[in-house]
């Protein structure tokens, strides 16, 4: 029992070294390389810092490579708006946030 | 956005279409090579997106090796604009033109605004001006602002200040006039106050000098009511300029007679005369004509306060022949009242107070005539000076 419990613990997410550095230090996190930060304008923008890529780029879904982990955000018309210097602004009806490793 | 937007069209940007590949890996490789792309759009089979002119080349080597058509849409901005209209020579040679246009004028003065005159007026400082040299059409540079504002001092007596000031192709000159110094009342002759009309007088006050008069008294014109000599009690005469107020009671009678019959102009001829006027250049449009009276008015261009020194300049020239003009027995009447009203404003324009007055209009049909008699309250005290012959030198002599 104790046992399933220690298991339990283990599957909460791991915060990042950097992350940790950020809160330490009281620096804003997105200025530490490998930090990522989703900025949402209710659902009609989404402005993503720290993107690595795209994997996956259609009207319906749009699927952003992060340093350890991909974002898909699903939605009708969604298109890119800029893409430069590992900032990705993505604009159009934005229904769901999904996070995966 | 509308700044991005402004640099964007001056840069020049290309609206394209990218197919038949990989979009993601398309739009990964154009932001690993610094390719700026903006608002991408999907469609079925690849994708629409911008990027700047100067991008074009190695975007299409970006479109290459992810498997895609790269194909241009439309490009647009300053570049391609440049790029359409290379071999039109007319349109480089108009803008070079425009450009040499606007320098030139935006060094020369359209306007000379004046302020603060009050005597003077802006015709005269005006006038001065451009004597010096300031006035629309003259380069800016050519201007010495320092020397114009000392020689403007030095020619216009009546000025105290002047700051000229050069605000675009404005100039606007600042003037302050001089006060004049108060006259000077001379009281080195002696003066006696003698009545300008015969009357009754109901009070005299005597500022210098003797008093000739009691209150009450009748005087005609020419009496003395207050003196200016003085005897001492040892016999010596002293000479005063005579100083005091005689208030009166007189009667005074105003005729005003019109002849019918005035000389008058007859206009003969009209002739208008049109020129244009450019940065201080007339071009007549038509030769002068002789006449009898010459009028001008200019009609400038003008942008919100700023007169622009282009415009229309016209000029009418009208002749007159003389003759005689018969008024009719009612406009003889109103000219004769008018005449009198001007001469009644003129000889009783000292009168303290109108007790009673009386008119009376005589017409005929060649002549009119208004009288009136009026009982008034006024100053009748008029200055009068003298001479005095110093027997002293004499006698020494």
């Amino acid at each position: 029992m104790a046992k399933s419990r220690k298991k339990g613990k283990d599957k909460q997410p791991k915060t990042s070294l950097m992350t940790k550095l950020a809160t330490e230090l009281e620096v804003p996190s997105e200025i530490l390389p490998g930090v990522f930060r989703i900025e949402l304008q209710e659902t009609r923008e989404a402005t993503v810092d720290g993107c690595k890529g795209i994997l996956e780029y259609k009207d319906e879904r749009i699927k952003l490579k992060l340093s350890n982990k991909t974002v898909t955000f699903a939605g009708l018309n969604l298109e890119l708006k800029t893409f430069t210097n590992e900032r990705v602004i993505i604009s159009g009806y934005i229904a769901g946030i999904d996070f995966s490793e | 956005m509308a700044v991005l937007r402004i640099l964007r069209y001056i840069f020049g940007y290309v609206h394209f279409r990218a197919y038949g590949g990989f979009a993601e890996r398309f739009i990964n490789l154009c932001a690993k090579d610094k390719i700026p792309i903006w608002d991408v759009k999907y469609f079925d089979g690849g994708i629409t997106a911008y990027t700047m002119a100067a991008a074009e080349k190695t975007i299409s080597s970006a479109a290459e090796k992810s498997g895609m058509i790269f194909e241009p849409i439309e490009k647009k901005g300053v570049p391609y604009f440049i790029k359409r209209y290379r071999f039109r020579f007319g349109v480089a040679i108009g803008l070079f033109l425009t450009l040499i246009f606007s320098i030139i004028l935006s060094s020369m003065i359209w306007y000379v605004k004046v302020e603060g005159n009050e005597e003077l007026t802006e015709e005269e400082i005006i006038t001065e001006l451009e004597a010096l040299g300031l006035k629309p059409g003259v380069f800016k540079k050519g201007i010495d602002v320092k020397e114009l504002q000392m020689t403007m001092l030095y020619k216009l007596d009546e000025l105290s200040w002047i700051s000229v000031n050069i605000n675009g192709s404005t100039a606007i000159v600042e003037v302050r006039e001089r006060n004049k110094a108060p006259e000077i009342i001379d009281r080195g002759q002696p003066s006696n106050i003698v009545a300008g009309h015969d009357g009754q007088i109901i009070k005299l006050e005597v500022y210098q000098g003797d008093g000739m008069v009691e209150e009450g008294s009748a005087v005609v014109k020419g009496d003395l009511l207050i003196s200016g000599v003085e005897t001492l009690k040892d016999g010596k005469v002293l000479f005063h300029r005579a100083r005091g107020s005689a208030i009166a009671r007189t009667e005074r009678n105003i005729v005003s007679i019109t002849n019918n019959g005035f000389p008058a102009k007859k206009r003969t001829s009209q002739k208008l005369k049109y020129s244009v006027y450019f940065f201080g250049i007339i071009i007549p449009l038509a030769p002068s004509v002789e006449a009898d009276e010459w009028y001008k008015t200019n009609h400038m261009l003008m942008s919100d306060q700023t007169i622009i020194p282009v415009g229309i300049i016209r000029e009418r020239f009208t002749s007159y022949s003389s003759g005689t003009l018969k008024l009719t027995n009612e406009q003889l009447r109103l000219v004769t009242i008018l005449d009198f009203y001007k001469d009644q404003k003129e000889k009783l324009a000292n009168v303290k107070e109108m007790k009673s007055s009386k008119f009376g209009i005589e017409s005929k049909s060649d002549s009119c005539k208004l009288t009136a008699n009026y009982i008034l309250i006024e100053e009748i005290g008029v200055e009068k000076f003298f001479e005095v012959e110093d027997n002293r030198k004499n006698s020494n002599n």
